[in-house]
């Protein structure tokens, strides 16, 4: 177990170093953020200065690892666009991000997961046939029209709640009404795969022999279904989960833009759009180390779940 | 079932007591969050119309264009125009307490010419400012290399604002402008909520508007926030559900849409911006001054005007319109008509000539096509290309469009690589953006037509550098038939500032009295009864 630890622990540092000289590279051949930010006010001369200035004019290769090593030092330098540091502007928008991605993820469990099971035990009933129209619904909905959807129903016709922003404190009603629109609108749509994949799962291991054996033993329907039959379908839920994590993130981005959430989502597209290098190398780097720790407890929760698996 | 309508009822309530609308406070939703709110480091259009309401320049401009004193009482130039001496006003507080005097104005000066990029016509390296005397606490003496005729609207701009001197000193660099700001303004800088949201409030002190404001403080409304609300759609929502009072954030495209709401008021209003084609003289076929005219003749502004802009924005003639200062009404009389028959006239007269039926003439076995670059990432200018191409095919040229995003567009454009580009630029002060546009030293990066002469070059330097108005009005009246008259550039379009507020904010009448509705009114003005 120690050594699986060690060894996905270890493979953390090539992801991640993987990750940030793809980003270095890409947004390094794709526009001048000095141009970007100064193009119709400074002549040509003034623009080379500035370039100077934020060390633009060195070659890439030199610019990446004095990022590098800056960043393990815990320095990840200084916005172009705002002039304030990077850790900074990550810490000020962190925060709302792993707000909505986790009541997200929440929306996510505690609608999929009753509704999953429900409608594999109870087959091809009322229930069953809407909720699978309604899975196949939320599943193909894009973020954007859903979250202007939910916007024109409950903001601008029913009044019920605020169109965009982020209020205060989330354990405060009058914080916690701008988080519900986006996060059901990101959380949603993965409850219809969620519901799909756990009755689809639901439905072959109730008809395992040991379900049977344990209905035989007269155990209790809940008994069964919770104890036994759920507890086996987890395994391809949090297989699942597992996966989706990075696109929660990616939805947030969405999400974000859409519902002016201040989270680190919108952060990154305001900084690509600027060309602001440090800035979206700062972001996809929190985010990438995100969605790798979150990968790594997903593994071990198999181990939580399922005794049989063993990681030497 | 009975519990569960109850608690629904509870709730409906609830909710509804939450959406109450706050009469003391004005809501303006934003498109874009500033950069920074430090006057002296932001470039940005968004970070100029919010730091305006915190800190203030020296001058200012009044209904005409005219520079008024706003921090002081008086200004005196000497006779060789080398020396000007400011008094400044007693008794206006900073929003720190500290009252305002000379020091500040030498350290915010000092600043302003160390930090700022858009420091280039005051510092004394291009001839401005080299010296700053205090001789007492309310006179400052500016001691200028070589005459600056325009210095006074450039000391109008918000840029060179007026900080206190001790705060700048005791303030670490990364909090100014961000989680500080210190200023004169009617309003104070109380929060900024990374990506949600900036809080001001009113400045109780603040007495000191210009005459033409009919409130000379302090600002009528108690709380002003700033919402950045950056995808239009949700802007929509926001003021069609009564969460924003104001705002200036809205694409032409929704104008209709809001205008047919009764709670909300739209108004437009000529700018200073100005979309414009340029024709790149480094390429051999549009080299030729009539191949340039054929474009000319072909182009039709209004269509482009109505389609891509929805009719919020007009037609121009001229590379400076009406909104900026130093517009030449004459141009609009040797601007190139639209008539394509005159273009197509054109191309035959110079041989080129669609003999296999195509559609696209051509000469010498050459094709007539050209490429179009301009940006992609919104969407008047993208429609604007298309526009474009379609006008240009009818009279026989192809034109192959290019969009890219704004930073790869310009390094296109500085490199050359396009025949012609549809650009914009915003400027409020003719002379240094023609200088900018067109001047030689321009050419390789912001004269997109890579073109000049020395006699245009003499007649920038001379609008802005002589001492007698008349001369300047006249050099600069030059430049723009100059400009106009050789077809590389062709002017567009002016797009228009729109606003939205609902009916119920008060302020609004008098803020439209003025041409470009300045920050500073809107701070004192607006307000809800």
């Amino acid at each position: 177990m120690f050594q699986y630890i060690l060894r996905r622990t270890l493979l953390i540092i090539p992801i991640l170093l993987g990750v940030t000289i793809l980003v270095f590279s890409l947004m390094h051949i794709s526009g001048d953020p000095v141009k970007l930010t100064y193009g119709t006010n400074l002549t040509a001369d003034m623009l080379q200065q500035k370039r100077q200035e934020l060390g633009l004019d060195k070659p890439i290769v030199e610019q990446y690892f004095h990022w590098l090593i800056n960043a393990l030092h815990g320095d990840l330098g200084l916005s172009i666009r705002t002039h304030s540091g990077v850790i900074q502007l990550i810490n000020e928008r962190v925060w709302a991000t792993l707000e909505l991605t986790t009541i997200a993820l929440l929306i996510t469990l505690v609608v999929s997961i009753p509704a999953g099971i429900i409608s594999a035990v109870k087959r091809y009933t009322f229930f069953d046939q809407v909720a699978r129209i309604f899975a196949l619904f939320w599943v193909s909905m894009p973020y954007f029209w859903l979250g202007l959807i939910f916007m024109i129903i409950f903001s601008i016709n029913l009044k019920l709640l605020p169109v965009s922003g982020r209020g205060g404190a989330i354990w405060t009603w009058e914080g916690f009404k701008y988080l519900i629109l986006p996060s059901l609108t990101l959380g949603l749509p993965p409850a219809a795969l969620f519901m799909r994949m756990i009755r689809s799962n639901m439905l072959e291991i109730i008809n395992e022999d040991y379900v049977r054996t344990a209905r035989s033993k007269g155990l209790k329907e809940y008994t069964v279904v919770l104890k036994h039959a759920f507890r086996n379908a987890l395994i391809s839920v949090v297989t699942l989960l597992g996966l989706r994590i990075p696109w929660l993130f990616g939805g947030a981005v969405i999400t974000e833009t859409v519902f002016a959430w201040p989270g680190m989502g919108r952060l990154l597209v305001d900084s690509i759009m600027k060309r602001d290098y440090p800035v979206v190398q700062g972001v996809v780097l929190v985010i990438a180390i995100l969605v790798v720790i979150s990968n790594i407890i997903v593994d071990f929760a198999y181990a939580f779940l399922d005794p049989r698996i063993r990681y030497n | 079932m009975k519990k569960t309508i109850v608690f629904l009822l509870i709730f409906l309530v609830v909710l509804s007591f939450s959406a109450a609308a706050d009469n003391g406070k004005i809501i303006v939703g934003i498109g874009e969050e500033p950069d920074t709110l430090d006057p002296n480091q932001t470039t940005r259009f968004h970070s100029y119309m919010i730091l305006s309401h915190v800190v203030e320049p020296l001058f200012t401009l009044d209904k005409d264009y005219n520079v008024i004193p706003l921090l002081l009482e008086s200004y005196d130039w000497s006779d060789d125009g080398l020396k000007m001496t400011v008094n400044l006003k007693q008794g206006i507080k900073f929003h720190n307490g500290a009252e305002l005097t000379a020091v500040d104005v030498k350290a915010s000066y000092e600043r302003y010419f160390a930090m700022s990029p858009l420091a280039n016509y005051l510092p004394a390296k291009n001839g401005g400012i080299y010296q700053i005397d205090t001789p007492d606490k309310y006179t400052v003496v500016f001691h200028f290399k070589t005459a600056k005729p325009l210095a006074l609207y450039h000391m109008a701009d918000a840029h060179v604002s007026i900080m206190p001197e001790e705060w700048l000193s005791n303030t670490e660099a990364e909090k100014i402008g961000r989680t500080e700001l210190i200023g004169t303004g009617p309003l104070q800088l109380d929060e900024w909520v990374s990506g949600d949201r900036i809080v001001m409030s009113r400045f109780d002190d603040y007495n000191h508007a210009p005459d033409f404001i009919s409130n000379p403080g302090p600002a009528k409304s108690a709380q002003m926030i700033f919402r950045v609300v950056p995808e239009d759609a949700t802007m929509m929502a926001e003021l069609m559900a009564g969460n924003v009072d104001f705002t200036f954030d809205v694409p032409p495209s929704s104008v209709k849409v809001l205008e047919s709401k009764p709670d909300l008021r739209v108004e437009t209003a000529p700018t200073y911006s100005v979309q414009y084609l340029a024709m790149n003289m480094q390429k051999s076929v549009i080299k030729d001054k009539d191949m340039r005219l054929a474009v000319a003749h072909a182009v039709n502004k209004e269509q482009i005007a109505k389609a891509a802009w929805f009719g919020v924005g007009k037609k121009i003639d001229g590379l400076i319109n009406k909104a900026t200062i130093g517009y030449w009404p004459g141009v609009k009389n040797i601007a190139y008509q639209y008539d394509p028959e005159i273009s197509k006239q054109i191309l035959s007269d110079l041989g080129w000539e669609d003999n296999d039926g195509d559609g696209i003439r051509e000469k010498d076995g050459q094709k007539l096509e050209l490429t179009l670059i301009t940006f992609s990432n919104i969407d008047q200018w993208r429609k604007a290309g298309e526009i474009v191409q379609a006008q240009l095919a009818k009279i026989g040229i192809k034109i192959n469009l290019e969009t890219a995003e704004v930073g790869a567009t310009y390094d296109r454009a500085e490199t050359g690589d396009y025949d012609i580009g549809i650009f914009r630029n915003t400027w409020w002060l003719g002379q240094p953006y023609l200088r900018f546009l067109v001047h030689s030293s321009g050419i390789g990066s912001s004269n997109y037509g890579q073109w000049s002469t020395p006699e245009l070059d003499k007649n920038i330097e001379i609008a802005g550098s002589s001492m007698s108005l008349a001369e300047r009005t006249e050099a600069l009246n030059e430049v723009q038939k100059t400009v106009v008259e050789s077809g590389v550039w062709v002017p567009l379009v002016s797009n228009s500032n729109i606003f939205v507020a609902k009916d119920d904010v008060v302020g609004v009448d008098e803020m439209l009295t003025h041409p470009w509705w300045p920050p500073l009114m809107r701070a004192l003005l607006l307000h809800k009864e």
